[in-house]
């Protein structure tokens, strides 16, 4: 026997449909419109295990405890599709009240009308203290006056060297200043045909995103006193003596004095290079000493970290990761509390110690979790430097990555490869 | 008056026959279908033939999502072919597409022509090669990360017993984009091959015997029969494989994120790079547009030679 359907019940079947999808599409309310009542949405991509212990089982509740009622839904995922995520989410108007972001969102949020600009909360609120944030870390955030976000963490990043291969190699201290590194760096690294045993310097993993090398190489242009953009942010100063003379530097490290490979050693599962002992010296953050401390414990008396090494100048970068609060937001005030809370001193503490993030607040330098050698890096604070605050970072980075991967693959020389990422990026600038 | 009369008739008439044919249609299976119709007509209209006009209206625009979308005339397009790295994005496509397609299905329907004979173990085969079509693309690009690791990896390991040094497969600007098309073709060859065992199936048999009591050997058989007479089918893959080369963003996200020096910079990635990377929104959609352009053309390509080959 066949069922057959008739006019009259596909009609009814169709109606019932619409009408509920109707109601299901009318019922999504941007995740945002829920914060009233104390419902927060928070987005973290600093996601560890750790972290999200910290969060879940000590941060969170204590905010709950201290705001009855209140409710918080966490969105925890990676940097890896953190920007789509984020995109897609401000396109569609279901952003969470609260996000993170990282060294280059400041001034593209401010830019986009994306952020609540802080300026009137923190100004009203003496009892949370902005003072205790470091001024660089507050320039950062400040955007033609309005404080965009607040930071949760500093990536400093300094020199860390194996003591014992340094000591096998006749040295006691650590390298203080470039000819000091190359002296090190010749006397540790152990070569194997073509190929190495021992990096004198890590310069930069053989995999990994298209960042690898800018990162350090930019490190090495603060160094020489060189700079990303001009001050008024219309030109690229890559093409400057200072930039060149970073480069040709790195150039040399690899191809002249063959320390350091490139495309670099890749790291052995969750030991990088360093904690593998593949090399002897690297430029890294605190995140060294988590990964030794948690995967290589035998490294934890050989690994050191150091203050940076001076060239022209004695300098590294920052990169200043911050909590924002969405402008999808419907309650402002509501989520600057909840963001106040985050980043008190008592729970960014807790947060910090999690993953032995640097602290961004000075009251924090002497924390239980701080170790001696967290405390060097957080010395290295003094001579950071963070990025140009322009909105379009990420699109002027991408010129120089290209331009980089030849220079030290010694396919194009440095001063040719500075002078078309130059141009390129002067190209994107006008554009803009 | 009779003549007004007369119009007035016709008019009702007409309306009568207009209700009358309304009336029928509703009591109809038509009706019915016609409804059962309409909601994938509507959702296909509004999820992927819209998309695509907006797409195009967008590639005329600079649209950075925080602004309303602003004219700029024909300047994305110029962008496409004027910009070194977005340019080079449709090099490497049409590279990738002129190094995996023929391979790749010359393989499957090779592999598919061997599966398609009664030998032992044929079944665990297919299933052997089918495999990679049902893994994530995530897990097969780990997997293959593992195996051209420069220093721990599977491949320079073998090469290194008969003496061949290591290569960084991933790093090395002659040998990336080589290196994805070998994940490619592993990866489509499955899925081409059940696509040939299904156009095998339908070679009639009397033709292949016929041949072979001519005193064709199997070479000559496969070349001089199997391949001709399966050419709707070899069509049907180059197409969907073109398709799916110039789609493929998994692997490159995974594996070189366009790198080293650009040279797995593909069509896809770039459109993703200036959409979600700088909100550049209008050239996105201008490349995605020379995209399905170039699409098209290789199509017509492929039909053409194909379709010509079989009338001959």
């Amino acid at each position: 026997m066949s069922t057959k359907l008739s006019r009259r019940e596909f009609l009814k079947i169709a109606s019932i449909t619409g009408a509920a999808t109707g109601f299901t599409v009318l019922g999504v309310q941007p995740i945002a419109a829920q914060a009233d009542g104390g419902e927060f949405s928070l987005a973290m991509v600093d996601w560890s295990d750790p972290v999200q212990a910290a969060f879940e089982e000590t941060i969170i509740p204590r905010f709950v405890e201290e705001n009855p009622g209140s409710s918080v839904t966490i969105n925890w995922t990676n940097w890896g599709r953190y920007n789509e995520e984020m995109t897609t989410a401000f396109a569609s108007g279901v952003t969470p009240d609260v996000f993170q972001g990282g060294a280059v969102w400041a001034p593209q949020m401010a830019r986009r009308g994306w952020a609540v600009p802080l300026n009137d909360f923190i100004s009203a609120d003496a009892e949370w203290d902005w003072d205790d944030f470091p001024d660089g870390l507050k320039a950062d955030v400040t955007i033609r006056g309005d404080i965009v976000a607040v930071p949760y963490r500093q990536d400093l990043r300094t020199l860390w060297y194996n003591k014992e291969m340094l000591a096998e190699a006749g040295f006691d201290e650590a390298p203080a200043t470039w000819d000091e590194f190359l002296a090190v760096a010749q006397a540790t690294t152990v070569r194997d045909g073509a190929g190495f045993d021992v990096e004198g310097y890590h310069f930069s993993d053989g995999s990994g995103n298209w960042q690898r090398d800018w990162q350090p190489f930019l490190m090495w242009v603060h160094m020489a006193d060189g700079k990303f953009l001009n001050d008024d942010l219309t030109t690229c100063a890559l093409d400057q003596p200072e930039a060149l003379e970073a480069l040709e530097w790195l150039v040399a490290l690899v191809h002249e004095h063959a320390v350091t490979s490139y495309p670099g050693l890749d790291p052995q599962g969750d030991l990088n290079v360093l904690a593998a002992r593949n090399a002897a010296m690297q430029l890294s953050s605190a995140d060294m000493e988590r990964v030794i401390n948690l995967y290589a414990p035998d490294e934890k008396e050989s690994i050191y970290p150091a203050l940076p090494l001076t060239g022209r100048a004695q300098a590294t970068h920052s990169w200043v990761n911050k909590f924002f609060v969405s402008s999808q937001t419907s309650d402002a005030t509501a989520s600057w509390s909840f963001l106040r809370f985050m980043t008190r001193k008592d729970m960014l503490e807790v947060y910090s110690a999690s993953n032995n993030n640097t602290p961004p607040r000075l009251s924090l330098l002497e924390a239980e979790y701080m170790s001696e050698k967290h405390k060097v890096v957080l010395e290295s604070a003094v001579y950071a430097r963070t990025f140009p605050q322009h909105h379009n970072l990420i699109a002027l980075f991408r010129p120089i990555a290209a331009e980089l991967e030849q220079a030290l693959s010694g396919i194009k020389a440095p001063a040719d490869a500075l002078v078309d990422a130059t141009a390129a990026i002067n190209e994107i600038l006008a554009d803009d | 008056m009779n003549h007004a009369v007369g119009k007035a008739t016709v008019a009702v008439a007409g309306s009568v026959d207009w209700r009358d044919r309304l009336y029928r249609f509703y009591n109809s299976q038509a009706f019915v279908a016609f409804l059962f119709l309409l909601v994938p007509v509507l959702l296909l209209a509004a999820l992927k033939i819209w998309p695509v006009f907006y797409n195009l209206y967008l590639s005329f625009t600079r649209y950075e999502l925080f602004e309303p979308p602003r004219f700029v005339g024909l300047k994305n397009y110029n962008y496409v072919f004027s910009n070194k790295t977005a340019f080079q994005s449709i090099i490497n496509t049409l590279l990738f597409t002129i190094e995996a397609v023929p391979i790749g299905t010359a393989l499957a329907l090779i592999i598919a022509k061997l599966l398609d004979q009664s030998i032992r173990g044929r079944v665990f085969l297919r299933t052997l090669y089918y495999l990679p079509v049902v893994s994530s693309v995530v897990v097969s690009a780990m997997i293959w990360r593992w195996i051209y690791s420069p220093q721990h990896g599977l491949l320079n390991y073998l090469l290194g017993i008969v003496g061949i040094p290591p290569q960084n497969w991933l790093n090395d600007p002659n040998l990336a984009l080589i290196s994805l098309v070998i994940v490619t073709i592993w990866g489509s060859i499955g899925s081409n091959m059940v696509i040939f065992l299904a156009g095998l199936q339908d070679i009639p048999k009397d033709i292949l015997e016929a041949a072979r009591v001519d005193g064709a050997n199997p070479v000559q058989s496969f070349l001089l029969i199997t391949v001709p007479l399966m050419r709707p089918v070899i069509l049907f893959v180059v197409v969907t494989f073109t398709i799916s080369i110039f789609r493929n963003f998994g692997l490159i996200f995974m594996l070189t994120q366009g790198g080293p020096f650009n040279r797995t910079n593909t069509m896809v990635w770039e459109v993703y790079q200036n959409v979600f990377g700088y909100l550049r929104l209008g050239r996105g959609a201008a490349i995605s547009v020379v995209m399905l352009v170039i699409v098209l053309a290789l199509t017509l390509i492929s039909f053409r030679v194909l379709r010509e080959r079989q009338g001959a």
